[in-house]
């Protein structure tokens, strides 16, 4: 059985589910427990866990995740809330440098089941400094996960193993996906494993291969292209850019033969160029056309509203891009 | 200074050159000028002369290896040098150099299906941007299956190595979506008019009326490599040799008399039997005639030639029984007449049966009112 809720309510779900099931699983972060969360992501928690497992902070990043990397080490699970995922920047050493490390250094004598939730990504003129999409920073950083969900079944599954997972994972929720609306299996331990793809669509002439937001795109796209154009193209939602499904993206590029590659960040350095580079290494003579990338153009996302619309990829340049490859334009 | 001895390019199209047999060996004496090997290539088998007087110090390949045009085969000495300064010389495969020098643009999955089927990614028309083969251009090209496992990577150990290329070719050709148009066409006055001259024959009076049809129906002589008619109009004509097939050219066929046309051809019949073709022999045809006539067979459905993409094949014209009106009246008896078919196959990539059926039905014309082309 399956039940149409939003994002918002799949993560709400998520976290009463796992702070039921085990009590050292806490929040923290800012402005959650009175105000429930700038998306209404919190809503209730306080009520049913109490302050003391729903914690308000102030207003510094730095200190709320040293403060969970602690907590981790001694043996909870926090769930730590980034507000907007731009300001992790405030938070590198804590998560880069401890948080990342302290398995590896210290021989697993000790672990870090650090949640830390992100939102991120462009939604109406939040300016540069709350719009980035920077899950590629992490993805390069070894010792983290990283996961990126793109509607309310990935949210809530995701969510789960990350609170679950004994590894400090990043979970990017693009902001403007929490009102949206999805369907999510009734069972209490649903969860998604990390490192495994979902082919959310079939076809034969080229892949999308995507996560995010940037999967509804990819499934828009894909969609006119069969009606219009009768352009059949396979849609791989990852869903875990660390680990990394490198045997689905393998398949695909053997199933069709073309590649899109598209994601929100930027695509200069994005993590597009990795999907490109493994499959120029290890799917070579599968290749019939180029790997195209597409991703955010290499600029700070412009508050004007024109502008930024038109810096990021949607639906009509992931559907071109395709046609492309299959037209043999490029 | 050692000099080498190159497997010679012998026309525009030889991709590769076969050792047939050395014939000296290493150590031997050898003139300026003396035939020192032969090769075979997919047109003409070819005594290889020494471009140096001397000593064969060396010799790189055995009978049945191929090699690109261009590639070592083999180092003459002059007298006084010693074998060790011979340069060191690495056995060259066959790998034919790229048109022009530059690359030819495949992906790598067209690259990868096309080794699967042994088929010369070069061959292939490319359909993506800067003309890159894409996959499926490889797969259109090799159309319905592929090759089978007996044809494509090994020869038959005791298949003879004059044949490997005609082997290798026909293998080839299998794979291509060929069609047919075949007609009959009544003779009579054709017949008639060879038995008056005696000057021409049957092939000749084909080339000259295919060469210039051609000219009119530029999709018949459609070159599979660009995909555009060929520009020239000459005509290959398939010659029984003792070491099997060899298709000799005859140029400017549409320029030249039937009389012209029929000398050239018995030149070229009476080299190719003799192995007397030179290079010069064998230029790029538009198209080709196999004429089964000479046999007395009445049909032939002909293999088409890539990178053409037409053929024609011609029987022996015979007496059969033909509905002819009766001279006077307007009545429909069956009557003797001369007769022949024609069958023309055609690649169905490049040609469709309409412009293929339009030109056998022009050609036939000409074979009923020969005072056409007179």
């Amino acid at each position: 059985m399956a039940r149409t809720i939003s994002f918002t309510e799949a993560t709400l779900e998520a976290m009463r589910e796992e702070m039921r099931r085990d009590p050292t699983v806490f929040l923290m972060g800012e402005d959650i427990a009175k105000q429930g969360g700038i998306f209404g992501q919190f809503k209730g928690l306080p009520d049913e866990f109490g302050i003391e497992r729903v914690r308000d902070t102030p207003i510094s990043e730095a200190a709320l995740v040293g403060a969970g990397v602690g907590a981790a080490l001694a043996g909870m699970r926090p769930v730590v809330d980034m507000h907007f995922a731009d300001f992790i920047t405030c938070s590198m050493d804590e998560l880069v440098n401890q948080a990342a490390k302290l398995r590896y250094m210290f021989g697993e004598q000790c672990t870090v089941p650090l949640t830390l939730r992100a939102p991120d990504g462009i939604t109406k003129s939040a300016g540069a400094q709350h719009s980035q999409s920077l899950e590629n920073w992490f993805v390069h950083t070894p010792g983290l996960e990283v996961v990126i969900p793109a509607n309310a079944r990935d949210a809530k599954g995701l969510l789960k193993s990350a609170i679950r997972s004994n590894n400090p994972t990043l979970y990017f929720e693009h902001k403007a996906l929490f009102p949206r609306k999805g369907e999510v299996p009734d069972d209490d331990d649903f969860v998604i494993p990390f490192g495994k793809a979902e082919t959310m669509r079939e076809g034969g002439d080229a892949t999308i291969i995507t996560y995010g937001i940037t999967v509804g795109r990819a499934l828009e796209a894909a969609e006119t292209l069969e009606r219009d154009e009768r352009i059949a193209v396979r849609v791989v939602n990852l869903r875990s850019l660390w680990p990394l499904d490198y045997d689905a993206i393998a398949d695909a590029v053997a199933a069709t033969h073309r590649v899109v590659v598209a994601h929100e960040a930027v695509r200069v350095g994005g993590v597009g160029g990795e999907i490109a580079a493994f499959i120029a290494e290890h799917c070579f003579d599968d290749l019939d056309a180029p790997v195209i990338r597409l991703g955010a153009a290499h600029v700070p996302v412009p508050f004007a509203p024109v502008l930024q619309e038109a810096m990021y990829p949607k639906a009509p340049a992931i559907a071109a891009a395709c046609r492309d490859l299959v037209r043999k334009v490029r | 200074m050692p000099a080498e001895i190159t497997m010679p390019k012998l026309g525009l199209t030889m991709t590769t050159g076969t050792i047939v047999r050395w014939m000296k060996s290493p150590g031997e004496r050898i003139a300026l000028g003396e035939p020192l090997l032969e090769v075979s290539t997919e047109k003409i088998n070819y005594e290889v002369e020494s471009t140096a007087a001397g000593t064969l110090a060396k010799t790189i390949g055995n009978a049945g290896d191929e090699f690109a045009p261009g590639a070592v085969i083999g180092i003459v000495a002059a007298d006084g040098e010693t074998l060790s300064a011979a340069a060191p010389v690495q056995p060259v495969a066959a790998r034919p150099p790229a048109t022009n020098g530059a690359r030819t643009i495949a992906s790598p999955a067209a690259r990868r299906l096309a080794r699967e089927r042994s088929v010369d990614v070069r061959a292939v028309r490319g359909s993506g941007p800067r003309g890159r083969i894409t996959l499926d251009d490889v797969a259109a090209y090799t159309t319905v299956a592929p090759a089978s496992p007996g044809a494509s990577p090994g020869y038959p150990p005791e298949l003879p190595a004059a044949r490997r290329t005609i082997f290798r070719r026909m293998s080839e050709i299998a794979l291509l979506p060929l069609a047919q148009v075949e007609t009959v066409v009544n003779v009579d006055a054709l017949q008639a008019l060879i038995e008056r001259r005696g000057d021409f024959g049957w092939t000749a009076f084909a080339v000259v009326a295919a060469a210039r049809l051609l000219r009119e129906h530029p999709e018949i002589r459609t070159d599979a490599r660009s995909g555009a008619p060929h520009p020239r109009c000459d005509i290959g004509v398939a010659a029984d040799t003792p070491s099997g097939l060899l298709v000799p050219v005859v140029r400017d066929a549409e320029r030249r008399a039937l009389r012209e046309t029929h000398d050239e051809i018995v030149r070229l019949a009476r080299a190719a039997r003799d192995g007397n073709l030179g290079a010069a022999d064998f230029g790029e045809a538009a198209f080709t005639i196999s004429n089964v006539g000479p046999q007395g067979v009445q049909r032939v459905a002909p293999l088409v030639d890539p990178p053409q993409t037409a053929i024609l094949g011609m029987g022996a014209a015979t007496r059969r029984p033909s509905v002819v009106k009766q001279p006077g009246t307007n009545f429909d008896v069956v009557a003797p007449a001369w007769s022949l078919t024609l069958v023309l196959s055609f690649d169905h990539r490049f040609i469709d049966g309409a412009p293929a059926a339009r030109f056998l039905a022009a050609l036939a014309a000409r074979f009923a009112d020969p005072g056409m082309l007179l």
